[in-house]
């Protein structure tokens, strides 16, 4: 399954981030990587809120990424 | 498993000072120059080097916003030993709403150039794009695939 994070800047400069298709934990390390590298470019962002994803929305996010696998499989 | 944060942003350019370095040879010094720039184009002002107080005194700065509808502007500048970046207005007489507008916007920008680089770096294949909300103004959307 792909791994995508999402991220919506809005006009008062607040961004929501959304990590989908990490296994276990590793969004949250994907989380503190991506903020370390943009406190290193000066970007410095304070989470306000975590929500951790629901059972229900991660199975239609696999549900979507199997989908998106068979479309890939060539016709031979 | 996944989740979603919300973040509240700041920009502190400290990564050349805490190396001993100017602040203008920060990575982010020309990010925020662009971000800077783009602002400009977007709501039709020119780019600067100062402001202009209630009684029409220059305030000297980084880099200023102003134009003919908004004469005073907004001033950006950057604390050389913090690296903390400041925004700069007389809002006295009704500017506030403009000059936050201002502001917003160039962080705004910023922070998509930031979102933008990291995720390349950390090899994402990156989208971005732009949308304009009536009610809610400019919005960018970046994704990120790996």
């Amino acid at each position: 399954m792909k791994r995508e994070v999402r991220v919506d800047i809005g006009s008062d400069g607040k961004m929501r981030v959304e990590f989908s298709g990490f296994p276990g934990e590793s969004c949250f390390d994907e989380a503190e990587m991506l903020a370390g590298l943009l406190k290193e470019l000066g970007l410095w962002a304070i989470p306000v809120e975590v929500t951790p994803k629901t059972s229900e929305e991660i199975a239609r996010e696999i549900a979507t990424g199997e989908t998106t696998q068979e479309k890939k499989v060539p016709h031979l | 498993m996944s989740h979603i944060s919300s973040y509240e942003t700041d920009i502190v350019l400290q990564t050349a000072i805490s190396e001993g370095r100017s602040v203008e040879e920060d990575p982010g010094w020309e990010m925020l120059q662009e971000a800077i720039h783009a602002c400009a184009e977007e709501m039709n002002l020119e780019v600067g080097r100062s402001i202009r107080d209630y009684y029409g005194r220059f305030v000297y700065c980084d880099w200023s916003l102003s134009g003919p509808t908004f004469e005073r502007g907004v001033g950006v500048k950057v604390d050389r030993k913090t690296g903390k970046v400041m925004f700069l207005c007389d809002v006295y007489g009704g500017y506030e709403l403009l000059a936050r507008k201002v502001r917003d916007r160039i962080v705004q920008n910023f922070s998509a150039l930031c979102v933008t680089k990291a995720l390349a770096a950390l090899n994402y294949e990156v989208e971005l794009e732009e949308l304009t909300d009536p009610v809610e103004g400019k919005k960018v959307l970046i994704r990120g695939v790996l």
